[in-house]
C-alpha cells in the first residue's frame, strides 16, 4: 500500500493532465432510388362513348376517369434530375378517338422536389414527358398522394368511329434519370 | 528517466472495439415512401475500455466529439452507454456515472462529456444512432469519426 501511495504522489508532482484518445468511424450509405407506382391499384378502367338516342345527336363523350394517382420516391445524387413518361405499349387506341391525360398538382403528405406536371397529353406508342424536374422528392402513398391522373377520351374523327370497336389500351410510365 | 516512465505507467489509456459501424437507410419497398428517419447501432457497437496503468485511484472522465469527413448538417449523430462495462473490486474501485443506460447525447465539433469514473473500466458498451434520414438528402457515402479522449479529474 505505500508503494502505491508513493506512485501516485510521484505522478502528482509530474503537473500533466495526461488523455489518450480512439475514435470510431461511422458511415452511412445513402442509395440512389427510383420507385414509381400508380394508386390505388393498376386494375383497369373502361371509357366507353355512349351512342345518342336521337337522330342527329352526337355520341356522348364518357365522364373523365380520375381515380388513379402516382406515386414515386426519388433518391438522387446532388444535381441530378428525373421526369416520368408515359407511352401505349400494348394495344391501340380506336380509330376515330384520342386518349387524352391530364395531371393534377401535386397534393399530399410527400416532400421535396417534386417536378412540374404536364396536361393535354394524347397519349400515343411514343414516349412523352408527363412530369419533369424532379429531384430528390417522395409524394407519399396510396390516392391523394402525388399526382392525380385524369383519363378522357375525345373523338378525333367522326368519320373514323366504328359501331362496336373496342380496344384494350396498355399505357406504360417510366421514371427516369435526365 | 525515471519520471518519463514512472508517467507512462501511470498514464490513463482509452481504448475500443467496434471501430466501424456502416449504417444504412432502409430499403423502400413502396413508392411515395421515405425511409425511416433513423438509423440505430447495435447496443454494444462499440466498447470502450479505460485503463489507469498503476495509479489504480485516479478518477477521469471520457470526452466526446464528432469529427466529419463527409456528413450531411441535415443528419445528427447520437450517442449513449447502455451499461457499465466490468470495473475491478468494484464498488470500491472502478467506479462509473452515470449508472446504465444513459439517455442519447447530440454529437457536436466540440468536445463534450458522456461518462466518468474512477480506475480501470472495461468494456463499456456504447451505441449510436443516426437522425435526421431521408430521400432529400443527396444519395452518397456519409462519413464521420466518434473521437473519444479521456482525460484524468
Amino acid at each position: 500500500m505505500k508503494w502505491c501511495i508513493v506512485l501516485i504522489l510521484g505522478y502528482a508532482c509530474l503537473g500533466t493532465q495526461a488523455q489518450s484518445t480512439v475514435s470510431v468511424v461511422t458511415n452511412l450509405n445513402l442509395p440512389t432510388v427510383a420507385l414509381l407506382d400508380i394508386e390505388p391499384s393498376n386494375a383497369s378502367i373502361t371509357l366507353a362513348l355512349q351512342a345518342p338516342v336521337q337522330a342527329g345527336s352526337p355520341v356522348t363523350i364518357p365522364s373523365n376517369n380520375t381515380s388513379k394517382w402516382l406515386n414515386f420516391t426519388s433518391a438522387i445524387t446532388t444535381g441530378g434530375s428525373r421526369r416520368i413518361t408515359a407511352q401505349i405499349t400494348a394495344g391501340a387506341v380506336p380509330t376515330g378517338v384520342r386518349l387524352k391525360l391530364n395531371l393534377g398538382s401535386y397534393t399530399g403528405v410527400g416532400a421535396g422536389t417534386l417536378g412540374t406536371p404536364l396536361s393535354n397529353i394524347y397519349l400515343s406508342t411514343t414516349s412523352q414527358n408527363i412530369v419533369t424536374g424532379i429531384g430528390a422528392a417522395y409524394t407519399g402513398t396510396g390516392s391523394t398522394n402525388g399526382y392525380n391522373l385524369t383519363y378522357s377520351l375525345e373523338i378525333d374523327n367522326y368519320g373514323q368511329l366504328r359501331h362496336n370497336l373496342s380496344n384494350t389500351v396498355t399505357i406504360t410510365y417510366t421514371i427516369t434519370d435526365n | 528517466m525515471y519520471w518519463l516512465n514512472l508517467s507512462n505507467a501511470l498514464g490513463q489509456n482509452i481504448s475500443a472495439t467496434g471501430t466501424t459501424w456502416n449504417a444504412s437507410a432502409t430499403t423502400i419497398t413502396e413508392a411515395g415512401s421515405n425511409y425511416a428517419s433513423t438509423a440505430t447501432s447495435a447496443a454494444n457497437q462499440s466498447t470502450i475500455t479505460i485503463t489507469v496503468g498503476l495509479a489504480l485511484l485516479t478518477s477521469w472522465q471520457v470526452l466526446v466529439y464528432k469529427q466529419d469527413a463527409s456528413w450531411n448538417s441535415n443528419l445528427s449523430l447520437w450517442i449513449r452507454k447502455t451499461g457499465d462495462g466490468t470495473g475491478i473490486l468494484t464498488p470500491v474501485l472502478g467506479t462509473i456515472s452515470p449508472n446504465g443506460t444513459t439517455s442519447y447525447v447530440q454529437l457536436s465539433g466540440s468536445n463534450q462529456e458522456i461518462f466518468r469514473g474512477f480506475s480501470n473500466r472495461f468494456d463499456v458498451p456504447i451505441q449510436y444512432e443516426i437522425r435526421g434520414i431521408s430521400v432529400l438528402i443527396p444519395a452518397s457515402n456519409y462519413s464521420t469519426s466518434v473521437v473519444f479522449t479521456v482525460i484524468d479529474i
